[in-house]
């Protein structure tokens, strides 16, 4: 474990023990990928709970290079979680859906269908089953979402 | 535009919607100001709409006394509660305890009460006017205070009330009388305000001489009732105007529009939200959502739903707007949202006004039959059709309020 990624661990999940019922319980081994594959950086911009359009995202990320990533968790009701991300994918580059269980078939199909992706955590395994498309939102959209996460992030940063 | 030239489109004054109000001068007739705010933010509110008024524009405006706050009840009061009561010189109506009764306002009460409402009303701009320079600055308009309007009318305090028996329509009334009475250099009109559209006829029915008059059916939210509802709201402004009435709507979106036909003069709401409020819920208060007007189907969804109709078919979020500007409904913030929602609406009452209900119910007929066979046939996740399609179902039940 290298002193960069204990370092981002630290910062973006502080308390793991805040995540510990309901969807939230995917989020440290959720954090732990993205960081140990390098999705997470020093210059990533995270944002849990991030409103966005009247809703929330469950976690958004800004990368240095601008682009920005949506995270949709559940537990169950797969289609609620299809849903928000087939919503996301308007605004954000990637938008990945994520699950503690095998999908049916036809949440797999409308996954692929949507060019969104999804990760199964179970346990401290992350598998992904599908890689999102990346998209290309409408810079009005980007521009604001990048100034929400920024702003958020900055909040969040100071906080701690 | 006065509230009763037909068909009068007031906007409800917050604080977030200067810009909106400000740069929309022509797209609307007047202002409605909410006495809590003009009594809480009175130099602020006081400047901008005094300075709005003293413009070329001159767009009209009232203050509604939101008088049912003191009908009910307020666990966690807020300071602009506190701030109306102290204005009134009345901090008992500010009601923690238990809920008022109609004999907690005895006529004493009733006509003090009417009496420093008037002169809050006809002394508007005396006390209010010390930020008048900053917002006519904004204005980019040479305007200065003693060009600053009076209100156009005095709307007088009133209560919620079920129907004719209600005891709170005899104390209503009698706030009708005393503030008349008192309202000696403006004209004063009567707020009714029902629980139900029956209930509004009915109270209106006891309204005998002819009256141009605000009326409030308590949440009656167009998108989301029944067309008998419907139906018996529409039946109370056709009594009304055949009896003399000349009424208009304190809150309403497109249906009202609509009733222009049948003889509504006019309606308000608030800037990208508040078609209809309950009045139990008037101690609520906050900024409007970020919500897209979808105007072929007349209402307000949020920009996630917004945006999946353009995907349908673009030409269902097609908009002229110069707030809109050709992009997709996701692409507008916040404040382009409010313009639009506004620029809409004033579209929708020159367009539709004078439609006679039956064409007005065919073409929403029509309308709806498109609308669900193009999201009935696209390919969308299971859960967004549901919502699309349910986003389309006050349709038919205007359509049945309009022919029946």
């Amino acid at each position: 474990m290298s002193p960069e990624y204990r370092a981002l661990m630290q910062r973006h999940l502080p308390d793991p023990t805040v995540f510990h019922s309901g969807e939230a319980a995917l989020m440290p081994a959720l954090m732990e990928w993205l960081i140990s594959s390098g999705r997470v950086r020093s210059r990533t911009s995270v944002v849990h709970e991030v409103p966005w359009l009247g809703r929330r995202v469950d976690l958004a990320l800004l990368n240095g290079r601008g682009l920005t990533t949506a995270f949709e968790l559940k537990i169950g009701r797969l289609q609620r979680a299809i849903e928000q991300a087939a919503y996301n994918r308007e605004s954000f580059h990637r938008s990945w859906v994520v699950t503690g269980n095998r999908p049916k078939s036809e949440g797999l199909d409308w996954v692929r269908e949507l060019g969104i992706g999804l990760l199964v955590v179970q346990g401290d395994v992350v598998s992904t089953f599908v890689t999102p498309v990346i998209r290309e939102p409408h810079p009005a959209v980007v521009r604001r979402l990048r100034t929400t996460i920024e702003t958020r992030a900055g909040i969040a940063d100071a906080a701690v | 535009m006065p509230p009763f030239e037909p068909f009068s489109h007031y906007l409800a004054y917050g604080a977030t919607d200067q810009e909106t109000l400000r740069e929309l001068r022509d797209m609307y007739s007047g202002i409605l100001v909410p006495a809590t705010i003009a009594a809480f933010q009175r130099q602020g509110t006081g400047g901008f709409v005094l300075s709005l008024s003293a413009t070329e524009e001159s767009p009209p405006y009232m203050i509604d006394s939101r008088f049912p706050l003191f009908q009910q009840r307020l666990k966690a009061p807020k300071k602009s509660h506190t701030a109306l009561a102290e204005l009134l010189d009345d901090s008992g109506l500010v009601a923690t305890g238990v809920a008022p009764t109609p004999e907690d306002f005895p006529d004493d009460r009733v006509v003090t009460v009417a009496r420093r409402w008037v002169d809050f009303n006809t002394g508007y701009g005396q006390q209010e006017s010390d930020n008048f320079d900053k917002y006519a600055k904004r204005l980019g308009q040479d305007v200065r205070p003693d060009q600053a309007k009076l209100p156009e009318a005095v709307l007088a305090p009133y209560f919620a009330c079920e129907d004719s028996e209600d005891p709170w329509w005899e104390r209503s009334q009698r706030f009708f009388d005393a503030t008349s009475a008192a309202a000696t250099e403006l004209p004063c009109l009567r707020v009714v305000c029902a629980l139900t559209g029956s209930g509004l006829d009915d109270l209106l029915g006891t309204v005998n001489d002819p009256e141009r008059l605000v009326v409030w059916v308590s949440d009656l939210d167009e998108h989301n009732t029944t067309a008998s509802e419907l139906l018996d709201y529409r039946r109370a402004v056709e009594n009304a105007v055949s009896r003399g009435h000349e009424p208009f709507a304190l809150y309403g979106g497109f249906f009202s529009v609509l009733l222009g036909s049948a003889g509504l003069c006019g309606a308000s709401h608030g800037i990208g939200f508040s078609e209809h409020r309950s009045w139990l819920e008037l101690p609520e208060s906050g900024a409007p959502p970020a919500r897209y007007y979808l105007r072929r189907a007349h209402r307000y969804v949020s920009q996630d739903l917004a945006q999946v109709f353009f995907n349908i078919a673009s030409e269902i979020t097609e908009c002229s707007c110069p707030h809109c500007d050709g992009r997709p409904p996701i692409a507008l913030d916040y404040h382009e949202l409010m313009k639009h929602s506004v620029w809409c609406r004033d579209e929708e009452i020159r367009v539709w006004f004078k439609t006679d209900l039956g064409s007005a119910a065919d073409a929403l007929q029509s309308e709806f039959e498109d609308l669900t066979n193009q999201v009935s046939t696209a390919r969308l996740v299971p859960t967004i059709r549901t919502r699309a399609l349910g986003a389309l179902q006050h349709l038919p039940e205007w359509v049945t309020a309009l022919k029946s």
